[in-house]
């Protein structure tokens, strides 16, 4: 089960990032090297009970953070834990019998030193138990000194020092030399040998590390962002003040301000439709993003949120790597829409979000293609968000419009696009998309003269060009 | 014992070549030995893949370096393995090297070891750190092959200078060379009002009025000086007593200042030596000319080493050369064959 989630996560990876997850990434404040590796392989959790208990244990963090008691205990935290180093390599080759060269064996040594400091300092916490290392310690610290320093102690055997003794009269006896460091040879493997009894420890205590660091990041994120805990349904979900984060602080940086909006919607299609610049990509971005970080085991971008979990998440939008690849947008959209459908074919409790679909062809086949896209899901009823511009979709399903361009809005090159537009999302039950993209290009400055041209021309869209030009005569 | 007194002065010291093969390790080794004999914890390391068996460049038999006990070192993994001595590992660096992560050990008895530090001059600096965290006194770092940068005062605060027949036999050329160089590295430090003025400045080139007042000319660096859109920038130095430079000084532009009027009341600072790239022809008619060049921070020289053999096989006259250097540089200069005379 878990290796099957994880081969969802390592498909979806790049959906993930291109949803703006890598900003999200970059906010998560990890301190060791081995939580890399996790973050990377982070499992998309399907399971509700799972979920839940994560999504606790990070409100219990939150309020472990939030109390100032604990400020200089999370110091040393973030202290200790970046000194641990990804050293799984090393575990794995002891579990596998190998001999481990001194520096592993620092390493480890510095490791299960590190592990057991946490374990005293995150006692109290009562967040998470980390396995007892104290015998790998004693293997590798035969001083007992506690120093975070390794090398084949004389302590090892009588016979090194006796050797080493005579050596260091005898500078530069290479045949000397060559005898200590069989004698070395002998003991690293002692060493392994006996650490590999205690290597699945070891390795659990790698996991636990990294769990407990990534969990740390994870609370300090959801205070940074303002990230709220997601409650976990059967069918509904719904956001209140949902917000996109990336977007959000980018506003912020140029002195504005984002509108969150509400959002409401069960296990069926929604079509959204709205002006041009009226947020309608940015909705369908930051639904796909909380869904994912939720299923990661995130607080997700809003002031409430209820989810609803699915198997899987799928996304058809705009991407560039297509030419790339010599596919035109048309025919990478076509291969996408393939894909979702052969998908609902087997699971219909997965999400699926079309930006703009069938956006790049005419619109009399355009509109069938939607039409038909919408018929396909609402029979099986997927949950899944569909954005358009065109007009007469005339199968019945939930229909969203973005509220558009606030009245009394004087339309000039100088007006703020921004200000004049409500993002929120209303109920609509008409067929017919609005139609503001002219007062729209001549907000964003566009040329007088071709603004003039296009709304002369727009009285003769449904008559013919025979017309038109009888009346350019 | 020439010398040694005197780097025990300073928290870290580079040793730099004029050339390779300059008899850089040589000296290394000496200073390490007589330093063995005194109660302080030294820390080694080196910049880049320096401390081969063979020498990476010219493919010359190269010494290896002897690290006595109690003294730590910091090398990669890879030499860590070869070293001829027992040591005790203390850090393992997170980063990595073209050859492994870092190791810096701790000796237990006295033995060889080649050394491979850090490539760049952010992570040195971050070995020096870490060295003074685990008791070091002094940082002695082993420089490379056209790598003077590393005994920028920002990295270490004195250096040794190893000159010698690798870079010529030609007892002219040398000594001029090393003269050269050995003045870039004794400009003298600019005036502690100006200093106070200028510390605080991180890139960009800058002016102070003669009206005293700090300004901050538009471009980023001195290349930029001469784009015909920017001539009004060279004119505000003729009202300028001091041009600041953070980055790299050029020839063009001493050229330039040399021919003009106000050179005798402007003064042209830079943050230190390895920051001046310009050659010693263009340096030699800028200061004739009464041209004042100054440096925010500047690097102790101690001492000027001297092989008298070059790679090719050919052996200067210890005794003459060392004399005739001496006298220009009027600093001692040592043969690294023979410290001791």
């Amino acid at each position: 089960m878990k290796n099957n989630n994880s081969k969802i996560l390592t498909l979806k990876k790049s959906d993930f990032i291109k949803l703006g997850g890598s900003y999200i990434m970059e906010q998560l404040d990890v301190k060791s090297a081995l939580a890399n590796y996790y973050i990377n392989n982070l499992p998309f959790i399907v399971d509700c009970s799972t979920l839940k208990k994560e999504f606790n244990i990070t409100e219990r963090t939150i309020e472990l953070l939030k109390d100032k008691n604990n400020s200089a205990t999370f110091i040393k935290i973030a202290g200790l834990l970046s000194h641990v180093l990804d050293i799984r390599e090393s575990i794995n080759n002891i579990q596998n019998g190998l001999v481990a060269d001194d520096v592993e064996l620092f390493n480890i040594k510095c490791t299960a030193l590190i592990v057991e400091e946490l374990s005293t300092l995150i006692k109290d916490f009562k967040l998470i138990t980390f396995p007892n290392l104290a015998p790998v310690i004693d293997i590798l610290d035969p001083e007992k000194t506690h120093v975070p320093s390794f090398y084949i102690y004389n302590a090892y055997s009588s016979e090194l020092r006796a050797l080493r003794k005579k050596l260091s009269k005898a500078e530069n006896d290479s045949d000397l030399f060559q005898e200590t460091i069989e004698i070395e040879d002998k003991i690293r493997k002692e060493l392994s040998a006996k650490l590999k009894a205690h290597s699945t420890n070891l390795q659990l205590a790698l996991d636990r590390v990294a769990y407990f660091d990534i969990l740390v990041a994870k609370a300090s994120l959801a205070i940074k962002l303002n990230l709220c805990k997601p409650v976990i349904s059967y069918i509904k979900t719904s956001y209140t003040n949902l917000f996109n984060p990336e977007i959000k602080e980018l506003l912020k940086q140029r002195n504005k301000t984002y509108q969150p909006i509400d959002i409401k919607f069960e296990k069926s299609p929604n079509l959204i439709t709205g002006i041009n610049m009226g947020g309608k990509s940015v909705v369908l971005t930051t639904l796909a993003l909380s869904q994912y970080l939720c299923q990661f085991g995130f607080y997700v971008p809003a002031s409430k949120a209820q989810i609803a979990l699915v198997d899987n998440i799928m996304l058809c939008m705009e991407d560039k790597q297509n030419y790339l690849e010599g596919l035109s947008s048309f025919a990478a959209e076509m291969k996408n829409v393939n894909n979702i459908i052969n998908e609902t074919k087997k699971n219909d409790n997965i999400f699926i979000f079309i930006d703009e679909l069938a956006r790049t062809t005419n619109p009399t086949e355009g509109k069938a293609i939607v039409n038909a896209m919408l018929e396909t899901l609402k029979e099986k009823n997927i949950r899944s968000f569909i954005t358009t511009h065109y007009d007469d979709i005339f199968i019945k399903c939930r229909r969203l419009r973005v509220k558009g361009l606030k009245e009394n809005t004087v339309i000039s090159a100088n007006t703020s696009i921004e200000k004049s537009i409500d993002y929120s999302l209303i109920e609509d039950n008409g067929t017919s998309s609005p139609r503001e993209a002219i007062k729209i290009a001549e907000m964003l400055g566009v040329d007088k003269g071709f603004i003039e041209k296009t709304k002369y021309l727009l009285k003769y869209n449904n008559t013919n060009n025979i017309q038109y030009e009888r009346t350019k005569k | 014992m020439p010398f040694i007194s005197k780097i025990l002065e300073y928290k870290s010291l580079s040793i730099v070549g004029l050339d390779k093969n300059t008899g850089k390790t040589v000296t290394l080794n000496y200073i390490l030995k007589e330093l063995s004999k005194r109660d302080v914890i030294v820390g080694i390391t080196s910049i880049g893949i320096d401390g081969e068996g063979l020498d990476q460049v010219t493919k010359t038999a190269k010494p290896e370096i002897i690290i006595y006990k109690d003294m730590y070192f910091t090398t990669s993994e890879k030499h860590y393995k070869s070293k001829q001595l027992v040591a005790e590992i203390y850090d393992v660096s997170s980063y990595s090297t073209a050859l492994g992560r870092l190791v810096t050990g701790l000796a237990k008895n006295t033995g060889k070891v080649l050394l491979s530090g850090p490539a760049n001059t952010s992570n040195l600096v971050k070995v020096i750190e870490n060295n003074a965290k685990l008791g070091c006194n002094l940082t002695i770092i082993d420089g490379a092959l056209s790598r003077m940068s590393l005994a920028s005062p920002s990295i270490t605060q004195a250096t040794i200078l190893a000159t010698g027949a690798a870079y010529s036999i030609n007892l002219n050329k040398l000594v001029r060379r090393t003269k050269f160089i050995c003045n870039l590295i004794k400009i003298e430090r600019v005036d502690i009002a100006t200093f106070n003025i200028l510390k605080k400045i991180g890139t960009g080139i800058w002016i102070i009025n003669k009206n005293e007042s700090l300004e901050k000319l538009n471009i980023n660096s001195v290349f930029a000086l001469f784009l015909s859109q920017n001539k009004s920038y060279l004119d505000k130095l003729k009202n300028a007593n001091v041009l600041f430079i953070s980055g790299v000084l050029n020839d063009k532009l001493l050229e330039f200042l040399r021919i003009q009027e106000y050179i005798k009341e402007l003064i042209i600072v830079v943050k230190d030596f390895t920051k001046i790239f310009v050659s010693e022809k263009v340096y030699k008619s800028f200061n004739n000319v009464g041209g004042k060049l100054r440096v925010l921070y500047n690097t102790k020289l101690i001492a000027v080493t001297f092989n008298p053999t070059s790679p090719e096989g050919y052996t200067m006259d210890s005794k003459k050369t060392r004399k005739v250097l001496s006298e220009n540089i009027n600093l001692p200069v040592y043969d690294v064959k023979d410290i001791d005379v």
